[in-house]
């Protein structure tokens, strides 16, 4: 598979980051030591997630103009603009 | 063979919790019998409403309107009786007293609204009318398609995943004795009582309470009686956690739907939609039709639930009658049998459970109970023996 | 047959003869066989891209020197994008009409609901892995195997970290291996059996020669790299400290407990099929060791004549049987149309042998993980026994011995599988939890209903009728 390594700017929590277009999402957040993705909604212990493949639901973040979305799930689009730490609803 | 009880109860969903409860107390020697698990058919899956302020006529596909003034000296009644359940328990069961208001979008349920008003008045219900200029100071809340509404101070709801459990608790801590997947399957009159006989054994009772719900019909063919049911599976929906921002229990005159936040945090929003189908034996399908009409409903009275998810809906049977009206009371030539349920059964289960009571050991009744006895949707099956007198 | 027209007003309409839901092995391998035979095909797929697990893929590669990872999935992925298929990525299925030939998704990547007329629906939907709560597992960096394969092999974060793998099955030798490969160090396999002693039945593996050469590939890595491999101990505990997460393991049987320090802690029993959409459609399932599976047979039909299951989630056996089951489902369609030609008559016996050889592979799989039995489970009073709604065991506890215990009353009383995951990941240990005479099975725990996912109100509202 051959891909054009184009990159672009996405903006995590308000900070800008370069990163490869259409790359996995998780791994900028990882890479960046984001791993405060969703905060319980009883204890309010922040979670990163246990399953990786969409199941748990613990790593869902907000995508302005989008909506909640499991990270896991996502790759990265130029504009995107995620804001992690939102209380499990 | 097991020595006689005083009183059988069948089906342990609200009612019959709260009546073994209720029967307990006086000191009675109860047993009571439930074919699955406790509290797992309508009284486990419904919104827990507790209806003061008259109701709504006709669930969405209802077809017979069920008598909304007959209703008001129940409900209020019934309200007295909640009052006092959580101190009565002594546990928590999620009491939410928090006042109900009921909208109206036509010209036509705004009337029905003021005259329902009137009515409530007459007994001494308390409450106001909102009139459009009012609405949404009230609760900003509201749709702009809301012409007038009501708020009634005691409409409210109660967890109904705790309070069935915490009457049986209650009761068996006063020495009831709890049979769950035990069903009944046959019930046959033995010498001054009836004799119940399930796979565990047969017991002996001067009484029988029967609340068993969609199962009504089924019980009732098996001591010879065909009654006239009308038994249906509902949907509740339930979505996401969200910030406390809804103080009341939102419901709506000529529509289905019943809206509050519970304890939680998450939106709980029925109103009698009709699920797929009733399946007695499993559950109960879900229609994505119901949804999608109940969610637009919720959604045109309260419009800040189009921001949230839908996390899951659940259906449960109810057993509603012909007529759409509550059964209480004895049934003729059945002494000793008793039949409670219908509709509403979980507003008025702790008023079911006083007048079971009364009837039982032969007092005065808290209400008035005529034209809600059992007699009048039941006929005698044909070919069925050993019943009658 | 006649495609009744959609009861909704929702704007996307799609028709199409096979809807094919899961894009991994089986659902790639399904869509390239019906495509070949002039069938339209849908392929729906929850993540953002193609591949499924066993398939991810990479997306765009940080340096062209680090190898495809798994070409052969890359390949199907390519061919399916050059084909004729139809593919929907970021999409899940929520719900199915009430007359059953309309599927409802939700393309997440543009919030609009589709609707989805189809002849035929063939679920790949997969599996997951199997989890038992432990004290500590809500802790950030404790997560399943796949998941710390994934972020090592697919994401590529930095290697030079270290992972204990535990819990049981082979996957765990699998995972090991790659992430030697990768650079981390693995400082541990805990395996709950003892699967790696030589046994009798050790020699049926010599006519499996693929599965017995990559297992004497894992076991090299794993000697030439020290690691080893503990038989016999279950995770207790684990705990965050500032040089990573130390985890704890009990014996089984005598011996001491075992100790361990690394940066991530990957913990999982095997699979579970994902049966979620066969449940919405209402097939036939069956009851079987910890999980529920479809009842389908070798041809992938199921209990309804127009769905079709095929890969892990008709049943754990690999992602070479996934392959297969993808490839004899897509022909099982093409002859129920009537058109299958001698030839692929012919193919659709033979994968039929190999499935079966496959499946032969799978009961030894199964004997020797001793997949039959349940995995012990006392958790101890602060256990989160259920992640979302944060109950922990000593809450549960209150309720399992009264005369009316059962899972679905546990459920209403403590919330345990009320939350966002809707019991996905503690479903299994509620289960085991119940040992009351009168444990209820556990599809009336985990009843599946619509929506199968949190769904936005504003979606399903797209699905009212167009006022006319």
């Amino acid at each position: 598979m051959t891909f054009v390594n184009k990159t672009c700017q996405i903006v995590i929590n308000g900070d800008f980051f370069d990163v490869l277009e259409s790359s996995s999402l998780m791994a900028v957040l990882v890479n960046n030591g984001i791993f405060n993705l969703k905060a319980n909604g009883v204890s309010g212990q922040k979670r990163f997630g246990i399953c990786g493949m969409g199941t748990c639901f613990e790593c869902e973040v907000t995508l302005k103009n989008v909506g909640v979305r499991r990270a896991c799930l996502l790759k990265t689009e130029p504009g995107m603009v995620v804001e992690t730490g939102m209380t499990d609803g | 063979m097991n020595a006689i009880v005083d009183v059988a109860v069948v089906g342990a969903g609200i009612v019959g919790a709260a009546t073994a409860y209720e029967l307990s107390k006086k000191g009675m020697t109860v047993v009571i019998f439930e074919k699955g698990a406790i509290n797992r058919a309508g009284s486990g899956a419904t919104a827990g409403n507790l209806h003061i302020q008259a109701v709504h006529k006709k669930r969405p596909g209802q077809k017979v309107a069920l008598d909304q003034v007959r209703f008001l000296p129940l409900q209020l009644a019934a309200s007295k009786l909640w009052d006092t359940v959580e101190d009565d328990l002594e546990t928590d069961v999620e009491m939410r007293r928090i006042g109900g208001i009921t909208v109206a979008e036509t010209a036509e349920d705004a009337i029905e609204i003021q005259s329902k008003r009137k009515e409530e008045e007459k007994l001494g219900i308390p409450g106001e009318i909102l009139t459009l200029g009012q609405l949404r100071e009230f609760e900003p809340l509201l749709g702009n398609s809301i012409v007038l509404a009501e708020y009634c101070p005691l409409d409210g709801y109660v967890n109904p995943l705790k309070i069935t459990p915490a009457w049986l608790r209650a009761a068996v801590r006063n020495g009831v004795e709890v049979f769950p997947f035990t069903e009944v399957i046959a019930i046959s009159p033995a010498s001054k009582c009836w004799k119940l006989t399930t796979k565990s054994g047969s017991w002996l009772a001067k009484n029988v309470v029967f609340a068993p719900g969609p199962w009504t019909t089924h019980l009732m063919a098996q001591i010879g009686l065909d009654i006239k049911m009308n038994s249906v599976a509902i949907q509740m929906h339930l979505t996401e956690r969200t910030k406390p921002q809804m103080r009341f229990l939102i419901q709506h005159i000529g529509q289905g739907l019943s809206v509050k936040q519970v304890d939680a945090g998450q939106i709980l929003i029925g109103g009698g939609w009709p699920a797929k189908h009733l399946d007695l034996e499993a559950s109960s399908p879900i229609s994505l039709d119901s949804v999608v009409g109940n969610m637009t409903l919720a959604t045109r009275v309260l419009p800040f639930l189009g921001e949230l998810r839908l996390l899951r809906a659940w259906t449960g049977a109810l057993g509603a009658t012909a007529d759409e009206m509550p059964i209480i009371g004895p049934i003729s030539g059945y002494k000793g049998i008793f039949l409670a349920g219908g509709t509403y059964s979980f507003t008025f289960a702790p008023l079911w459970a006083r007048v079971l009571t009364q009837l039982i050991t032969e007092q005065p009744l808290a209400v008035d109970i005529e034209g809600l006895k059992p007699d009048r949707l039941i006929n005698k099956l044909s070919g069925v023996r050993g019943f009658g007198g | 047959m006649g495609k009744p027209t959609p009861s909704r007003g929702s704007k996307r309409v799609i028709e199409t003869q096979v809807v094919v839901v899961g894009g991994g092995p089986a659902g790639l391998s399904a869509g390239l066989i019906l495509d070949r035979g002039h069938i339209s095909v849908l392929l729906i797929d929850e993540n953002s891209e193609l591949g499924g697990q066993y398939y991810r893929q990479r997306g765009a590669l940080s340096s062209s020197s680090i190898d495809n990872f798994r070409p052969k999935g890359t390949h199907l992925v390519e061919s399916v994008k050059k084909s004729k298929i139809s593919v929907l990525t970021s999409t899940y299925i929520f719900a199915v009409s009430d007359h059953e030939k309309t599927l409802y998704a939700f393309d997440e990547s543009t919030n609009e609901v589709v609707s989805i007329l189809y002849d035929f629906v063939v679920v790949s939907t997969g599996s997951q892995e199997l989890v038992l709560p432990y004290s500590g597992w809500e802790t950030i960096k404790c997560m399943t195997p796949g998941m710390v394969s994934r972020l090592f092999d697919i994401d590529l974060i930095e290697p030079k970290q270290s992972v204990v793998l535990g819990g049981s099955g082979p996957f765990l030798l699998s995972v090991a291996s790659h992430l030697l490969k990768r650079g981390v160090t693995v400082k541990a396999i805990v395996e709950y059996h003892h699967p790696y002693r030589i046994k009798f039945i050790s020699l049926l593996t010599f006519f499996f020669p693929s599965r017995l050469i990559e297992y004497l590939s894992y076991r090299k890595i794993l000697w030439e790299n020290n690691v080893s491999i503990h038989s016999g101990y279950q995770i207790a505990c684990a705990e965050p400290q500032s040089s990573g997460i130390k985890s704890v393991f009990q014996p089984l049987n005598q011996k001491s407990q075992l100790s361990f320090t690394s940066d991530f802690l990957a913990i999982s029993y095997g699979f579970s099929p994902t049966i979620e959409l066969a449940a919405l459609l209402d097939i036939d399932l069956n009851q079987s060791n910890h999980s529920r599976s479809p009842d389908v047979r070798l041809s992938g039909k199921t209990s309804k004549d127009w769905v079709y299951v095929a890969g892990e989630s008709a049943g754990i056996q690999g992602w070479r049987s996934a392959k297969i089951r993808g490839e004899v489902a897509a022909l099982s369609i093409i002859d129920s149309l009537g058109t299958l030609s001698l030839k692929n008559q012919i193919l659709r016996f033979g994968k039929t042998i190999s499935l079966m050889y496959e499946s032969l592979f799978s009961k030894i799989r199964i004997y020797t993980f001793r997949e039959k039995e349940p995995f012990r489970f006392v958790p101890s009073d602060s256990t989160i026994v259920c992640r979302c709604e944060n109950v922990t065991y000593a809450e549960v506890k209150k309720y399992l011995n009264e005369d009316w215990s059962s899972a679905s009353e546990i459920k209403a009383e403590t919330r345990v599988g009320m939350g966002t995951c809707q019991g996905k990941q503690c479903g299994y240990a509620l289960n085991r939890l119940c040992t009351s005479p009168h444990l209820e099975p556990s599809n009336k725990f985990t009843n599946i209903r619509a929506p199968i996912r949190p769904l936005p109100i504003s979606a399903l509202l797209q699905l009212a009728e167009d006022p006319d």
